[in-house]
């Protein structure tokens, strides 16, 4: 079933084949309609793949700069209390350029809900190493493999915002692989946010078979590698 | 012999080989003795933005790579058209690639061969030897497997021999419009077992990224031989026989592509 708020004539939508973009928009789409929200929703979009649904849904869409989908959409929501603001980033423009807005607005608890996906690789410049990248996983620009002790541990994004949020904060990291636990996340998300709660930020785990020259078959298993590096489950719930 | 300079646009969506055409072009046409200039033209995005190829071809000195008017406009996806408009004038040559698009797999070649098939029509209208060109792709071409190579090959000869009577739908730049993809009927499957379950793909959207194939937990869906989605790649089709209708490939689908009804 396409979900309610999913234009019609956008499909089929500008994702590469196998891309999990499709699955997070699809469960997005059926949790504003299950909360129909549709006509109170601001969706934002970071520069990045997440850019290509720019006109996915019937809903209003913003696309902002590199890593600043975080103070825009925070910026709106503090102008217009009675919206719904979805803030969609990548792991290079949360992780690496927009990190300090993605830190203060968790510090400062902004009622937003922000939805990072992780693939590990910047997707759309052509699979560069990311903060996220796995340990010895082969990119574009790590040809022998990511070697940790030179950049770096991959990057932790929920496990260091449930330290710095306040006690009101939704902070939950999921896996495309379980689209009815995603939306079930998402929900708990965005109802944290209309209830004023505070901040929600969900990290998903999200394939790219196009960058990690894979098939259908590889991008799940290269999932389930991530699936351990990265442990799935809500950090902090409201209370 | 009379002066001979021919500009060629090639216009086409990133990853469909644009810039590859316009490499073994330029090459093979140096390579044959003439003056030859490729300068390409696209931004950073792979997925979702316009590649060009400005090509030309000449017997003397060529003074500047780009030009304003095309004498042969080479287009590969619908998207492209917009862009390139300006290019065209009543002289031009237009060759419509999009019409090919599903030819490679007709064929049982990879659908990754497009780019090749529509080569091998441009070249049977430019004074370059076939052998040249088939030279000059094996070069470009060496990192790739050996069967990949066989099969651009042999769409490149396939291309050639279409050129030979090419309809004239693939001569104009509209009339593909009207053979949207939009327009293409659903794969409906009923079970005869258990008639409840109804299996429906439809085609107009499946990308063929196979990750249905890997959750069905039945085994039930594998790539169908003879049906070809928007990509040109062959799309999934269901065993309805096997199937339960416990509708993972449904949730799982990426591309809103499958759907099933499991009246209970």
């Amino acid at each position: 079933m396409i979900p309610k708020c999913i234009k019609r004539e956008s499909l089929p939508h500008l994702f590469c084949p196998g891309c999990g973009y499709g699955l997070i928009f699809k469960s997005l789409g059926s949790v504003i309609d299950k909360l129909n929200i549709a006509s109170k929703t601001v969706l934002g979009l970071d520069i990045g793949c997440s850019l290509l649904a720019w006109n996915l849904f019937e809903i209003d869409t913003i696309q902002t700069h590199h890593g600043r989908v975080v103070p825009v959409m925070a910026g709106f929501r503090f102008a217009k209390p009675e919206s719904v603001v979805l803030g969609v980033v990548g792991d290079g423009g949360g992780y690496a350029i927009g990190l300090q807005s993605l830190l203060h607005s968790a510090h400062r608890n902004d009622p937003i809900t922000i939805i990072l996906v992780n693939n590990t690789v910047y997707g759309m410049t052509g699979g560069q190493m990311a903060p996220t990248t796995l340990p010895g996983e082969i990119t574009d620009t790590t040809p022998n493999g990511r070697d940790a002790k030179k950049t770096g541990k991959p990057f932790l994004g929920p496990e260091i915002l449930t330290t710095i949020t306040s006690q009101n904060a939704y902070i939950a990291r999921a896996s495309v692989r379980n689209p009815l636990k995603l939306e079930e996340y998402f929900q708990r998300a965005i109802s944290n946010q209309i209830n004023h709660k505070g901040f929600s930020f969900m990290e998903i785990l999200s394939l790219c078979p196009q960058n990690w020259k894979t098939d259908a078959a590889g991008a799940l298993e290269f999932l389930t590698k991530m699936e351990k590096y990265y442990p799935i489950g809500e950090f902090k719930k409201p209370k | 012999m009379k002066n001979f300079h021919q500009k060629i646009l090639l216009a086409g969506e990133g990853g469909q080989g644009i810039q590859a055409m316009g490499q073994i072009l330029n090459k093979a046409a140096f390579s044959s003795g003439f003056e030859s200039v490729y300068i390409p033209n696209y931004g950073v995005e792979q997925r979702g933005g316009i590649s060009l190829a400005y090509v030309q071809i000449s017997d003397s000195a060529i003074p500047y790579p780009k030009f304003k008017i095309a004498d042969f406009l080479v287009v590969m996806c619908l998207r492209a058209i917009p862009r390139v408009q300006d290019y065209l004038c009543k002289k031009t040559t237009v060759i419509n690639g999009t019409v090919f698009i599903q030819m490679p797999t007709q064929y049982q070649l990879s659908p990754k061969t497009h780019n090749m098939l529509v080569l091998g029509i441009l070249s049977k209208f430019l004074p370059l030897n076939q052998e040249k060109i088939l030279e000059t792709m094996q070069e470009r071409f060496k990192k790739i497997p050996s069967l990949l190579l066989e099969q651009n090959k042999k769409a490149f000869m396939i291309g050639r021999e279409q050129a030979l009577n090419l309809p004239l739908y693939a001569r104009q730049l509209r009339r593909v419009m009207v053979e949207d993809h939009r327009n293409w009927p659903a794969d409906i499957k009923q079970s005869k077992n258990n008639s409840k379950i109804v299996h429906i793909i439809h085609r107009k959207l499946c990308k063929s990224c196979g990750i249905c194939i890997e959750r069905c937990p039945q085994k039930a869906l594998s790539y169908s031989k003879k049906l070809t989605g928007i990509y040109g790649t062959q799309i999934v089709e269901v065993d309805i026989e096997k199937c339960i209708g416990c509708r993972l490939c449904e949730q799982v689908c990426p591309d809103f592509s499958i759907e099933v009804r499991n009246k209970k």
